[in-house]
């Protein structure tokens, strides 16, 4: 009587919000799924893969993708780690302070951080101005519509997605067993490697999902800073879909999209096991 | 441990890529020039004055503004249940269930959006505020039901279990005992929620339709337009009033343990 | 604080619910256009249509082919009834079926068209209510050499700083066609193009990024990215905007003429209104309006022989600027978009390709 019970109410709980995501997410989703098997003429085929592995232009954007996804972590990794690290270790008022800070990009919206480096980067941008000004250079140079500028760009915009996961774990480390070993006569590096970096795994695992999975997925900001030469897959995506109209194509390269950052996500949390 | 030099150089570092586009955007925004030339040579207000002149900006904000409550609204109507089904209960298919609502943060928001905008076509008509909502709403999911089960968890079932034992039935004792305990983590989905919405560009991008549009996308489109400093001076009223939210929620619940 | 937080949660909740919906509305028009220049054209155009019919007319903005593509995907249930699209687009939709034929005889102004205005497409699918020239601009304090010909797009002088507009857009397909004109010193157009293929990759190398919108280009000469680019006439008033100083070519080869028209989608029911839209459009004062405002090259005969003959006004400096006077309306090269429809997926692809970094 009680487990019956129980099941109906979990039913009445689950299932308002649960038809509403089959009908407004899954669907929508299966159908893009079967629109990539489907060409003009042809209801069912692997043409749209075909091409698209086959295609000189979307194994360059792909590869340039991934690349970049990587790169971005990598450095974003770099910054982080062991700022986080300082953050972690400072008393509750100075740390919540500054992690409001490292919230604050994520609160605004992307349109707004891209646009700072149309200012920067620019030919009459902040640097440019100051490389001309120490007659570095003698004419501006190009920095915009560049790969560099991408990075830049999305290195700044998914930092504080590194942040958060790291400082999280950071603070979990109790400082007695950080004391505990350095009194046992380990030295810093072996404190750091031994203990610091097996404990804030998690985080920085966790970090890196979210930045790779960010950064290959990004739109506005390749958009704004690549230009139509430095395409990346969203950037080919909105191209295919929108400006050429093709459905089907762009389909393929959604599924695509969706495949690499779920096989990075699952290797990722493979790793976090 | 000593924090060593160049520990302290890296949060100088991180904080001086996080904030410094910001600074430089403020700087801007105040420029007279027409042009985004760095430094800027005088001082002027009328790029702020231009927001409020420019009318897409006026109804693009009203619409972000309403599908932002709405779509939060909705999503945590339905997201509150789910997330005390999953903390309360054990029962078949709950991990499926719970990766299915944290699903449209793996998604990309782009595809999401494309996906939409096909699979909406085949009903034929659909107004683009409902479908906007939709959309919004189908994304905010993750927040509504991942944020308000962490609030759940840290709520004693004990507590419960007493106003039950004390006469209350199953609905009321969740109305009178659960929910006001939610209330930081519902506060802080909300929050979340409305903000993730209200930036979106991708889910928009598609979405948008004949008259109706969303702030971010009429930046976007404006930016297209013109060169001159009124997305700098928009995006710092945008900054602004981040920072108070954020500053706010920071105080009241502690946001940055929820995301 | 309790309390407070909870009267936030609540009205924040009921919010949206308090929005009033329904409303009696004037009839309404939605048209879909370019979006460029569109607060001076609600001065010139809407708002006075708007008070004249006593009718909302609301916009669906972006580029030729993003609505042509929602146009498509739509089909009937797009909310459009009336479309601007630059002539490859607008024969597009009339093969697709998208648009239904105009009633001359509902168009009092239709006889003041040039003849080429009237029916550029044939089947009365649409009516150009400006013409579009495609020539060249250049920065003429940074390029020293004076840009004369289509061929100097591949000079090592401008090397970085050219931009073209995609293979997509309306004139995407023209600026091929014009440069292997220019290569191959031919009269006449050759629709596949063999030496502008082969000269493509040097092409690329001197190309910053492509632009779609004309907006995106007059951002990018303003951004001095740009030095040197092929741009639509009607950008002008925009491009000299930026304060940078520019001088137009009419290449040596010749100008393209690209017909901005307007049509009737097949879905619409108010037949009536969206053609009083394209009369007033094609009127006198409309025309003479958006010249003067540098926005559109009108193809009203009567505001054209105004305005060749004015002097030392407004109007003689809009006739300057625009595609304007018997000389070179008469000198414009129209492209046969049914030669360019067969060829351009596979041009599309080649370009793409060839442009990628």
């Amino acid at each position: 009587m009680r487990r019956l019970n129980q099941n109906r109410t979990i039913v009445i709980l689950v299932a308002p919000a649960l038809i509403f995501m089959v009908l407004f997410f899954v669907l929508p989703l299966a159908f893009l799924l079967m629109q990539s098997f489907q060409t003009d003429d042809s209801v069912l085929t692997l043409q749209g893969y075909s091409d698209f592995l086959t295609s000189r232009t979307s194994r360059i954007i792909y590869w340039r993708t991934l690349r970049m996804g990587l790169l971005i972590t990598g450095i974003c990794t770099l910054i982080a780690y062991p700022a986080s690290f300082v953050i972690a270790r400072m008393p509750t008022r100075r740390r919540t302070f500054l992690l409001s800070l490292v919230i604050l990009p994520l609160m605004t919206n992307a349109i707004a951080r891209t646009y700072a480096w149309l200012i920067i980067l620019g030919r009459q941008g902040i640097i440019n101005e100051s490389l001309q000004f120490f007659n570095l250079i003698d004419s501006p140079l190009r920095l915009i519509f560049t790969e560099n500028a991408i990075v830049l760009g999305l290195t700044q915009l998914f930092l504080p997605l590194m942040v958060l996961p790291l400082v999280s774990s950071m603070e979990n480390i109790p400082e007695d067993v950080v004391e505990a070993a350095r009194s046992l006569g380990a030295n810093r590096l072996m404190v750091f490697f031994r203990i610091i970096v097996p404990m804030s795994m998690d985080g920085l695992v966790l970090g890196a999902t979210l930045v790779f999975t960010g950064s290959v997925t990004a739109y506005v900001t390749p958009a704004i800073l690549g230009g139509t030469r430095t395409l990346l897959l969203s950037t080919l995506l909105y191209q295919r879909a929108v400006t050429l109209a093709d459905l089907n194509r762009g389909a393929v390269v959604a599924v695509v999209m969706i495949l690499t950052t779920l096989s990075v996500n699952l290797l990722l949390r493979l790793l976090r096991r | 441990m000593k924090t060593s030099r160049w520990l302290y150089f890296s949060v100088f570092l991180l904080y001086f890529f996080l904030l410094g586009p910001f600074v430089i955007i403020f700087i801007a925004a105040f420029g007279a020039e027409s042009t985004l030339a760095f430094p800027p040579t005088g001082f002027s207000l009328q790029w702020f004055a231009r927001i409020v002149e420019t009318q897409q900006f006026i109804d693009s904000f009203w619409t972000s503004l309403w599908i932002g409550l709405g779509a939060t609204a909705i999503s945590l109507m339905f997201g509150i249940p789910v997330a005390y089904a999953l903390v309360r209960f054990n029962f078949k298919g709950m991990s499926a269930v719970e990766t299915l609502f944290s699903a449209p943060i793996l998604v990309p928001g782009l595809v999401i959006g494309f996906s939409m905008l096909n699979f909406f076509v085949l009903f034929g008509r659909i107004e683009v505020m409902t479908g906007l909502l939709l959309g919004h709403t189908a994304i905010l999911f993750p927040y509504s039901v991942r944020v308000t089960s962490v609030s759940l968890r840290n709520l004693d079932p004990a507590v419960e279990e007493a106003a039950v034992s004390l006469g209350a039935n199953r609905l009321r004792a969740f109305m009178l005992v659960v929910l006001p305990n939610m209330r930081s983590g519902i506060a802080a989905a909300f929050i979340l929620g409305f903000i993730t919405s209200f930036n979106n560009v991708p889910v928009s991008l598609f979405l948008t339709g004949p008259g109706i549009t969303t702030l971010p996308i009429s930046m976007l489109s404006y930016m297209e337009y013109y060169f001159d400093p009124t997305i700098a001076a928009l995006s710092t009223v945008l900054v602004i009033f981040s920072i108070l939210l954020v500053q706010l929620a920071e105080r009241v619940l502690g946001l940055s343990r929820f995301i | 604080m309790r309390k407070s937080l909870w009267v936030v949660l609540a009205l924040m909740l009921l919010l949206p619910v308090i929005v009033v919906v329904a409303q009696d509305e004037p009839e309404t028009l939605v048209v879909s256009t370019f979006g460029f220049n569109l607060d001076v054209i609600e001065e010139n155009v809407t708002q006075p249509f708007e008070e004249a019919f006593g009718v909302d007319v609301i916009y669906d903005t972006g580029n030729n082919s993003d609505r042509f593509a929602k146009l498509e995907s739509l089909g009937d249930e797009s909310e459009i009834d009336v479309v601007h699209f630059a002539g490859a687009f607008t024969f597009r939709a009339k093969e697709a079926g998208l648009l239904q034929e105009i009633d001359p005889e509902m168009l009092e102004n239709y006889d003041d068209l040039f003849d080429w205005a009237q029916d550029p497409l044939g089947d009365n699918a649409g009516i150009a209510y400006a013409i579009n020239s495609y020539l060249l601009i250049y920065r003429s304090d940074l390029v020293e050499e004076p840009i004369t010909s289509w061929a100097d797009l591949l000079r090592d002088d401008v090397a970085g700083f050219v931009t073209i507009p995609q293979m997509t857009t309306t004139f995407g397909p023209a600026t091929l066609l014009m440069l292997d004109k220019a290569l191959s010193g031919s009269d006449d157009i050759n629709y596949d193009a063999d030496m502008a293929w082969e000269a493509l990759p040097d092409l690329a190398d001197n190309i910053v990024t492509s632009y779609i919108r004309s907006s995106e280009l007059t951002t990018l000469v303003q951004q001095e990215e740009v030095w040197l680019a092929p741009y639509a006439s009607f950008a002008i008033g925009n491009l000299l905007g930026t304060g940078h100083p520019l001088t137009a070519v009419v290449p040596e080869e010749g100008v393209v003429g690209g017909p901005i028209v307007v049509s009737i989608t097949a879905a619409t029911e108010k037949v009536e209104l969206a053609h009083a839209y394209i009369d007033w459009l094609i009127s006198y004062e409309v025309q003479m309006a958006e010249a003067v405002d540098l926005i559109d090259s009108p193809t009203n005969m009567v505001v054209q022989a105004d305005l060749a003959a004015a002097e030392d006004d407004e109007m003689a400096d809009a006739c300057a600027l625009l595609t304007c006077g018997a000389d070179l309306l008469d000198s414009l090269i129209f492209i046969d978009n049914a030669e360019i429809e067969d060829r351009l997926d596979d041009w599309i692809e080649r370009w793409n390709e060839a442009l990628l970094q």
